[in-house]
């Protein structure tokens, strides 16, 4: 569907975070690419990018918004803001300013513009708010880029002056910890390998491993315990969920699914009528979450069974650990990948699209794979 | 006088410098080069591109995708007020 380059930010940006299964990065508690990529490849388009300006953008965007979110620290996405869609839109307006080419004072102005345009509410989750933010972070990043370049004026200092940035969504300014070296932010990306809220991810690894170790079945099972951080009761507790996209915040019934041996990377296993499925409900009502307020943020868990013999399993797991093997990762991406687009695209279309991006660096012109991706997706709007 | 110097003033109080930080990560992401992209960096980069194509692919067939497509399409064009505006000369990008 051919729109504006504002437009197709927009409409991306909600789309690749529509399922809640893209990736995530602890530092700025949010989706860093889901900002970014939308609103670069959309100036891609329009503009001779190579794959290595893309790359550079990219990373520009990424240690800005990983950088701000130390800054801000846990207070803002405890006080309530979706911190994907704050902080995403001065990471896109970072990583449009860069490919847009512009200097480090028209830079900050973006910062600033960005600064006064991110807004989003946690409570949205769940509701079809949660990817629209990311869309409008990507769509506004790219705007304050696009207006800085053009002289649009904002305060210099938006991100730590009085009634700014910082001081408004609940941070403290900190020159050290927000432009503290902690090396390279993109080296704790995580990747999402359930289709599921990532609060959940540490809670379904823990009972699938505890499934597989014992040969468990769903009828073995006595009672559930699953121990989590105070933070997840405010993100991904929804006790009983009613739809599919209720159910990807749900401990309770994740961890009924990983039981029940459902696949959790399955998107088709998150559809309403899924969420009905009746040994999934009656596990789900054997599982108790337990909030420990000792245990920080959203990646730890502990998933205790009792079974009807008596016997208790204990299984711990953090989700929060980046993988060490690049080239495992690889190659559990690309399964992922297939598994998500071989409904909607052409075999031959899959491998091509693999060996794009794996050529990523030696890309001299973006606009056929952005071009490639318009004709493939089954809404038009790419 | 003497009481007013010896006075600590808070950090708060008018007069305080606060640190730059909009300008230091500007000035980062600004001066950014391909060539500061250590290789498994690179790579990471790539896996977060084709991770997002697949999610994107999939997820642009959900209902609020085309919700947000339709109300693209169905809004006639309105006529802006601020079309006579010129860019100043030498800062147009």
């Amino acid at each position: 569907m051919a729109t504006s380059t504002r437009q197709a930010a927009l409409i991306n940006g909600a789309a690749s975070h529509a399922l809640d299964y893209d990736d995530v990065n602890m530092a700025c508690t949010g989706h860093p690419s889901v900002t970014l990529i939308p609103a670069l490849l959309a100036l891609a388009e329009s503009r001779g990018v190579s794959g290595r300006d893309f790359m550079t953008a990219f990373a520009a965007g990424y240690e800005t918004m990983c950088q701000l979110g130390l800054a801000t620290g846990e207070a803002q996405y405890a006080k309530g803001f979706h911190t994907t869609a704050t902080l995403g839109t001065i990471g896109a307006a970072a990583a449009c300013a860069r490919l847009l080419q512009l200097d480090a004072d028209d830079t900050a102005s973006a910062f600033g513009i960005a600064s006064t345009m991110a807004a989003g509410l946690k409570s949205m989750f769940g509701t079809m708010c949660k990817p629209l933010h990311a869309g409008r972070a990507s769509a506004d990043g790219q705007q304050a880029a696009q207006l800085a370049a053009r002289g649009f004026t904002s305060c210099a200092d938006a991100i730590e002056c009085p009634q700014g940035f910082i001081a408004t969504h609940g941070g403290n300014s900190s020159l050290e910890t927000a432009t503290s070296d902690g090396g390279w932010h993109l080296r704790n990306n995580l990747f999402k390998f359930h289709a599921a809220c990532y609060g959940t991810h540490a809670a379904i690894e823990a009972a699938r491993h505890l499934r597989l170790q014992h040969g468990l079945r769903p009828e073995d099972v006595r009672c559930v315990m699953v121990r989590v951080g105070a933070a997840s009761e405010g993100v991904c507790n929804i006790t009983a969920p009613r739809t599919g996209l209720e159910a990807k915040f749900s401990l309770r019934h994740t961890v009924a699914m990983a039981l029940a041996g459902v696949d959790t990377a399955g998107m088709d296993n998150f559809n309403d009528d899924a969420v009905r499925r009746p040994d999934v409900v009656a596990l789900r009502g054997r599982v108790t979450v337990e909030l420990a307020p000792q245990c920080p943020g959203l990646t730890l868990a502990e998933v205790v069974i009792e079974t009807h013999t008596g016997t208790l399993l204990r299984q711990r797991h953090d989700s929060g650990r980046p993988a060490k093997d690049l080239h495992e990762q690889q190659q559990r991406l690309e399964n992922k990948f297939r598994h998500l687009v071989e409904p909607v695209l052409d075999a031959s279309d899959v491998d091509e699209l693999i060996d794009l991006v794996c050529r990523l660096d030696t890309l001299t012109d973006l606009s056929p794979l952005a071009g490639m991706l318009a004709r493939r997706s089954c809404a038009r709007v790419l | 006088m003497s009481t007013l110097t010896a006075t600590r003033i808070p950090q708060s109080a008018a007069g305080f410098t606060p640190p730059r930080i909009t300008q230091e990560l500007a000035a980062r992401s600004a001066a950014l080069c391909y060539t500061d992209l250590p290789e498994d960096v690179r790579l990471r980069v790539r896996q977060c591109l084709l991770d997002w194509i697949g999610v994107t692919l999939a997820g642009a067939c959900e209902p609020l995708v085309h919700m947000l497509a339709v109300s693209k399409a169905a809004t006639p064009r309105p006529r802006s007020l601020g079309m006579a505006w010129r860019p100043r000369p030498g800062r147009r990008r």
